[in-house]
């Protein structure tokens, strides 16, 4: 096992903050798991509506423009893109945060700080 | 707690979430959060700011939010807004948008908490149109605590939210469950609870009516300058603003123009 993944998905980050992107970009990208990155729902939409074959999505919640369960729900809407997973990863850590991003059609749900053998195996599991 | 505390705190809520505490509302923060910090187990007011920075755990933020926002809401509160929505401001709209071929109309909640305002809402527009079935009607309901929210979705209210309903209204839009009232299936379809937030720009659509109560209170001058913006710009032209009934337009824009409704106001956009 060299930690690579048999395929490789395209994995789309959605995060406001810079930093947050960044670690999580490297550390799949470590594991040969390619990435795109946006910074707002709205940016977001834009890429998932431009072509790319995106696998799987890691949305946090609180961003401006178009947060990540107002992006969640349009999405799971939309028969063109409701069958991309959509896995929150996110500050809100209460129940009912949880509930409203299950309500919203969200896949998983993480809270940070996340743990990223956590993540690898639910990227498996969802792509 | 120190007056210099309770100042760092108000600035670092501020910072945090958007709230602004004026010197006349600065003891309620100072009790508040008294009791948070006794609450949350932090130890001391320091250990207690360090909670609140967490970026990695929100959840004590949300708590202190939801302990500083905490309003008293009921179905129809501020009678003269629903009278003159669905007497004066309903009526006038939708003759202008039959003649336009338009039945639709749109109508936002903005801080809707558990959802009674969206409720009185809908069903004010319920009753202000004779075939709602060949209308598009609808009320966008949207707050920042999804506690709220879940709670506005199941829609079911204790004596003290329902005290101020008309009996005939009880009777067609609720059910009853025990002590309880449950909204009923045709106010419930019209209105869609969502997560957002006022000053970030999350909504993009535009309505004929806002109900933005008792949530400006909450922002510095400069916030509520630039929201009252916001919500002109989500305004289709006439279209009507109820604020609280301690809020106003007046010296931050002229963009639009009041309107009495019996003990209230209500505030017009301009056209053009």
């Amino acid at each position: 096992m060299t930690g690579r993944m048999s395929s490789s998905p395209l994995i789309l980050i959605v995060d406001d903050s810079a930093v947050v992107r960044d670690a999580v970009r490297e550390a799949l990208e470590a594991d040969g798991i390619r990435t795109l990155s946006a910074s707002d729902g709205l940016q977001a939409l834009d890429l998932i509506r431009g072509g790319d074959d995106i696998g799987m999505i890691l949305l946090d919640i609180d961003m401006p423009r178009m947060n990540g369960y107002q992006l969640c729900k349009l999405l799971k809407r939309d028969p063109a893109y409701n069958r991309i997973p959509v896995v929150m990863l996110t500050a809100k850590r209460n129940e009912s945060d949880r509930a409203w991003g299950m309500k919203a059609g969200a896949d998983d749900y993480l809270t940070k700080p996340f743990n990223y053998a956590r993540l690898k195996e639910i990227i498996r599991r969802l792509t | 707690m120190t007056d210099r505390e309770l100042m760092l705190a108000r600035d670092r809520i501020h910072k945090a979430c958007g709230l602004w505490f004026q010197d006349g509302r600065i003891e309620f923060l100072r009790k508040k959060l008294e009791v948070r910090i006794q609450a949350s187990g932090a130890g001391g007011f320091r250990q207690y700011m360090a909670v609140l920075k967490n970026e990695n755990d929100k959840s004590e933020l949300e708590r202190l939010f939801n302990a500083l926002t905490v309003n008293e809401t009921y179905f129809f509160r501020i009678p003269g807004h629903f009278r003159h929505f669905k007497e004066a401001f309903l009526p006038e709209l939708m003759q202008r948008k039959a003649k336009e071929g338009n039945r639709s109309v749109n109508v936002w909640s903005a801080g809707c908490a558990t959802g009674e305002e969206a409720y009185s809402i809908a069903i004010s527009l319920l009753e202000a149109v004779t075939f709602p079935s060949i209308w598009t009607l609808r009320v966008l309901a949207t707050d920042l605590s999804t506690a709220a929210l879940i709670a506005a979705e199941q829609g079911e209210y204790g004596a003290k939210s329902v005290g101020e309903t008309p009996e005939a209204a009880l009777e067609k839009h609720f059910q009853r469950n025990g002590s309880r009232r449950r909204i009923g299936d045709a106010a419930r379809r019209l209105v869609e609870f969502e997560y957002a937030n006022l000053i970030d720009g999350q909504i993009h659509e535009r309505f004929d009516a806002i109900f933005c109560r008792n949530v400006l209170i909450y922002f510095k001058r400069e916030d509520r300058t630039e929201t009252l913006a916001r919500l002109h710009d989500a305004l289709l032209d006439g279209g009507m603003l109820y604020l609280g009934a301690s809020e106003t337009v007046w010296g931050q824009t002229d963009k639009f123009e009041a309107v009495s409704c019996g003990e209230s106001v209500c505030f017009r956009k301009k056209t053009g």
